[in-house]
């Protein structure tokens, strides 16, 4: 008898046969499996009621009964009627999927993880084998024939499992033949899932905050000039001069708004003190409102009423404090509420004046009806008219390469002016492949209220294909610094580095200008904004640089 | 014919079994679409297991050390390391090689010097699975740092800011509300 270390052990033929799949139940008959690392923390009651949102109250993931309210299945329906009534897009990804797949590996969460959920067409079908079962009529004859389901508790888990599993990256939509915006549906299914109560305690502490003071961090406004000045002194310490910070000041020509995120965190700050550098050098006549302070609006993770709910303080301020136009920070979602949103929920801002640059008198046509302008569309403008001073040459120790954040890029198509700007500024930038930039970019795995802690694996999977394309260039060219216009890749992308492609840093895109520009009354520039000693000069003894 | 050249003359068939035995820690839908993908971009998953799989069986075949062997496998470890398996879950694949060079062997080895052959590969493979733990296990700590660094950097300024409060406003605090940075598990604890 053969022992299990001899060959004659193992039949050739039993082997050829083995079925290397573990057993499979279907879809709909598979409950989810919550893994920790995978899911997010629930909203604290706490925040729902500063909202006035519906059934506040304690839960965990982990719990067998969520404590839904007792009718919650006509309240989920009804819900579901009012929406495909009021958003014909949203009846529209219901009706119109032929499940050709295009879509299924295009998910970053599926590519990283492989679970099928997590293919953007099995995503929407959480939803749409509802719809199916009681709004078609073949569903509601046929049932699991024709891909219906029951609604019953385990479905509202795996929505809250798999819609807080979405980035709402929108990258499944650019291969979707249809156009179906699946981010749409991951929407509707947030929506959905709030009329219960279950939210996610990172999207909806930040809501709250935001919906009090003005920005998801709840910096009241002395903090906010606290916060500010702090940045005045670092950026005198590394450039000699004390810049201005303008707050709430009645009649300035613009109204700046930048993400809150760099108020507070690195890398971020770093960029924050690139604006009031830049503004102070161009002599612009704008102000930061304490109030309007934060251009984010963590209402697109939550629900389309939130996002008017916060994002109307950008024009109220705007017409209180007079401006005449609104030029907008280094944020990623907040462009797709200001370019996608923002004049149909809280407009038209007929009191605006379509934007015009003070220094080359350049007509923002694009931004007609909004009557904002994204900062990189700002700049390009300045360099294309030659208005800024640069020496690129200050970041020739950085080899740079581009993250298209998801919104700008897809929502917006701001692609080319971020580019033109990193390419006056510093002298070694490299493309990442072209699968993984531009419309068909990658996302940090970040996104959509995503952006915590407690779902650090699940982060690390959703980030693996933008990590694996910087690790390539970073081997290939000797990468090491990623630039990204937006307050949560900064955030996000610092890990997703360290993890997949360690020794690539992540940059804001107005602090690598900062970097460059040569101000004016500047003292030798021997450190960067980062306060670090800038490679290849040398600091000599009484402070002043030289070149060594 | 000796063990490692009945071997060597398989390694394609051998290297395919193997990632077969690899992918199937994946529902079916998920698997195909990893072996499908030959783009390293849009498909880095299958990327990583189709080359570690064949890196790590050549560095067998040659003779190598065992850590040889299992360095081939650390982009891989390091992408399951991530995904939602039990360790022994994404571990298994490494045993797996055992079975699919069996598979590919024509007959059992008749005589006894290839007989021990055999039993040294399943003793190097077995060392090369110990150590494939031990990366695993970096890696594991390593999402843990990562996840502690984050939320030292999101208050990273703060806490600089009230350090640094004293110096500007003789001793005053700063008027900085400091966040609740604390996440829970239950909705209601602060």
């Amino acid at each position: 008898m053969a022992k299990p270390d001899e060959v004659g052990y193992y039949r050739q033929e039993e082997l050829l046969k083995a079925d290397h799949q573990p057993p499979k139940t279907g879809w709909m008959e598979t409950p989810v499996d919550f893994r920790p690392g995978s899911y997010i923390y629930p909203g604290k009651a706490k925040n729902l009621k500063i909202l006035g949102l519906p059934n506040p109250h304690e839960w965990a993931v982990t719990d067998a009964d969520w404590k839904l309210p007792e009718d919650w299945q006509r309240i989920v329906l009804e819900g579901m009627a009012e929406r495909l009534k009021k958003y014909r897009s949203f009846k529209l990804f219901m009706d119109t999927c032929v499940r050709c797949g295009a879509c299924a590996d295009k998910c970053h969460f599926f590519i990283g993880g492989g679970d099928p959920k997590n293919m953007p067409v099995l995503r929407a079908e959480l939803l749409r084998s509802i719809y199916r079962k009681d709004f078609t009529t073949l569903g509601k004859v046929l049932g699991k024939l024709n891909g219906a389901r029951e609604l019953t508790a385990d479905v509202i888990k795996e929505w809250f499992y798999y819609f807080y599993q979405c980035t709402e990256c929108r990258r499944c939509s650019v291969f979707c033949p249809f156009g179906i915006d699946t981010a749409e549906v991951t929407m509707i299914g947030r929506e959905l899932l709030g009329l219960l109560g279950l939210y996610i305690n990172w999207a909806i502490e930040p809501v709250a905050n935001c919906y009090r003071f003005g920005n998801h961090l709840a910096i009241p406004p002395h903090g906010m000039v606290d916060t500010l000045e702090f940045m005045v002194d670092d950026i005198e310490e590394a450039t000699g001069i004390r810049v201005e910070v303008p707050l709430n000041k009645k009649g300035a020509e613009i109204l700046f708004v930048p993400p809150s995120g760099d108020y507070v965190a690195a890398p971020g700050i770093y960029t924050c003190m690139g604006y009031l550098l830049m503004f102070h050098e161009l002599g612009l006549d704008y102000t930061f409102s304490t109030y309007a302070s934060e251009g984010g609006n963590f209402g697109l993770f939550t629900s389309h009423e939130m996002i008017k709910r916060l994002n109307a303080k950008i024009y109220a301020e705007a017409k209180r404090l007079g401006v005449k136009w609104i030029l907008g920070g280094e944020c990623g979602h907040m462009w797709r509420v200001l370019h996608q949103y923002m004049n149909t929920v809280n407009g038209p801002a007929d009191f605006l004046e379509v934007p015009k640059s003070p220094i080359t008198g350049t007509v923002f046509e694009n931004a007609r009806s909004a009557k904002v302008i994204h900062i990189m569309e700002f700049f390009a403008d300045l360099i294309r008219h030659g208005k800024l001073k640069l020496d690129p040459s200050r970041n020739d120790h950085i080899r740079v390469t581009f993250h298209d954040s998801c919104n700008p890029a897809r929502a917006m198509g701001i692609l080319e002016e971020p580019r033109y700007v990193i390419k006056s500024v510093c002298n070694n930038f490299f493309e990442m492949p072209e699968n993984t930039i531009r419309e068909q970019t990658f996302c940090c795995g970040g996104g959509a209220g995503l952006g915590t802690d407690e779902n650090m694996e699940m982060r690390l999977r959703g980030g693996l294909p933008r990590g694996n394309a910087v690790r390539y260039v970073q081997q290939r060219h000797g990468v090491n610094q990623l630039a990204a216009m937006c307050a949560i890749d900064r955030a996000t992308l610092v890990t997703v580095c360290d993890y997949w492609a360690p020794g690539v840093k992540v940059t804001g895109i107005t602090e690598l200008v900062a970097n460059a520009t040569i101000f004016k009354g500047e003292k030798k520039r021997t450190l960067n904004l980062r306060l670090e000693p800038i490679p290849g000069v040398h600091q000599d003894e009484d402070g002043k640089g030289g070149q060594p | 014919m000796a063990l490692s050249d009945q071997l060597r003359e398989k390694t394609v068939a051998i290297a395919d079994r193997w990632l077969a035995e690899a992918l199937a820690a994946y529902p079916a839908d998920s698997a195909a679409a990893f072996r499908r993908g030959q783009d390293r971009f849009a498909n880095p998953v299958g990327h990583a297991l189709r080359e570690g799989t064949r890196a790590a069986l050549e560095a067998l075949l040659d003779g190598r050390p065992p850590s040889e062997v299992c360095a081939a496998l650390d982009e891989v470890i390091k992408i399951r390391a991530v995904q939602e398996f039990r360790p022994s879950e994404a571990l298994r694949f490494v045993f797996a090689l055992k079975a699919a060079l069996r598979a590919e062997l024509k007959s059992p080895p008749a005589d006894e010097a290839v007989s021990a052959d055999l039993a040294e590969l399943d003793r190097r493979i077995d060392q090369a699975a110990l150590e494939a733990f031990d990366i695993y296990m970096r890696y594991r700590s390593q999402i843990g740092e990562l996840r502690i660094n984050e939320v030292k950097r999101s208050v990273a300024r703060l806490v600089e800011q009230i350090d640094r409060w004293p110096d500007r406003a003789n001793g005053q605090r700063s008027p900085l509300v400091p966040l609740e940075c604390g996440q829970s598990q239950r909705g209601d604890e602060a």
